[in-house]
């Protein structure tokens, strides 16, 4: 695997549409976070009664954005630090021009791919079960 | 047939990346089926992999699976999308 970090030309490398769909979708959970409370949002729970991965995840953010950082992480560990990681991704190309990009084998790719399913797997099980 | 071989055309290139049209599948069935945030990174990996395929800088063997990827991510982004117009207009209605 490796890693390239580059500076980009262009401040939206993976389109204009996406940065703005993943703008506007994060304002407008956090607006929804705020004034409900941060009751029921999730679908999946909705329907199916079971927590998904996601859940907590809103307000790990919360907790994050309060400095309450070690609460942030025992609200949703995996599903934080992949969407901190995620949101600097998109958001580091629009501030300092820096892409970051992945070289994966297709060997490297089936092992993440494996082993990132039984972490989400793992994150889910300590979401669900009780504590 | 030695002609045919010896064609630059037709020579696999060394410094092609191997595609990730399984990963941006899983990403956005992943978004789907459970949480929308997988959606975007499906959305946004589909369409950086694509536009590198296009380039030629990665193999294109997995073109269709990564658009139905990237496609997938995009209608998660969209129902995501629906569901908050969908709770904040019940927010709107009751107050």
């Amino acid at each position: 695997m490796r890693i390239r970090i580059r500076r980009n030309s262009e401040p939206f490398p993976y389109g204009v549409l996406v940065f703005c769909v993943f703008v506007s979708l994060m304002l407008l959970s956090a607006v929804l976070y705020f004034v409900t409370g941060g009751a029921g949002l999730c679908l999946f729970h909705k329907f199916t009664g079971v927590k998904c991965p996601g859940c907590g995840l809103s307000r790990a953010w919360v907790a994050l954005l309060q400095g309450r950082i070690l609460r942030a992480l025992s609200l949703n560990p995996l599903m934080l630090i992949f969407s901190l990681l995620f949101t600097l991704h998109m958001v580091l190309p629009v501030l300092f021009r820096i892409q970051i990009s992945y070289e994966i084998s297709g060997r490297e790719q089936r092992f993440i791919l494996a082993i990132g399913l039984i972490l989400l797997l793992l994150n889910w099980l300590y979401i669900v079960l009780p504590a | 047939m030695d002609s045919y071989q010896n064609n630059e055309l037709f020579t696999p290139r060394s410094n092609v990346q191997p595609h990730r049209a399984t990963l941006v599948m899983v990403m956005g069935v992943l978004g789907l089926v459970i949480c929308g945030i997988f959606g975007i990174v499906a959305w946004v990996m589909g369409t950086s992999d694509l536009r590198k395929m296009r380039e030629g800088s990665m193999d294109p063997s997995g073109m269709s699976t990564t658009n139905v990827g990237r496609i997938l991510g995009m209608v998660s982004c969209a129902i995501w999308g629906l569901m908050i117009a969908y709770y904040l207009g019940m927010v709107t209605a009751f107050f």
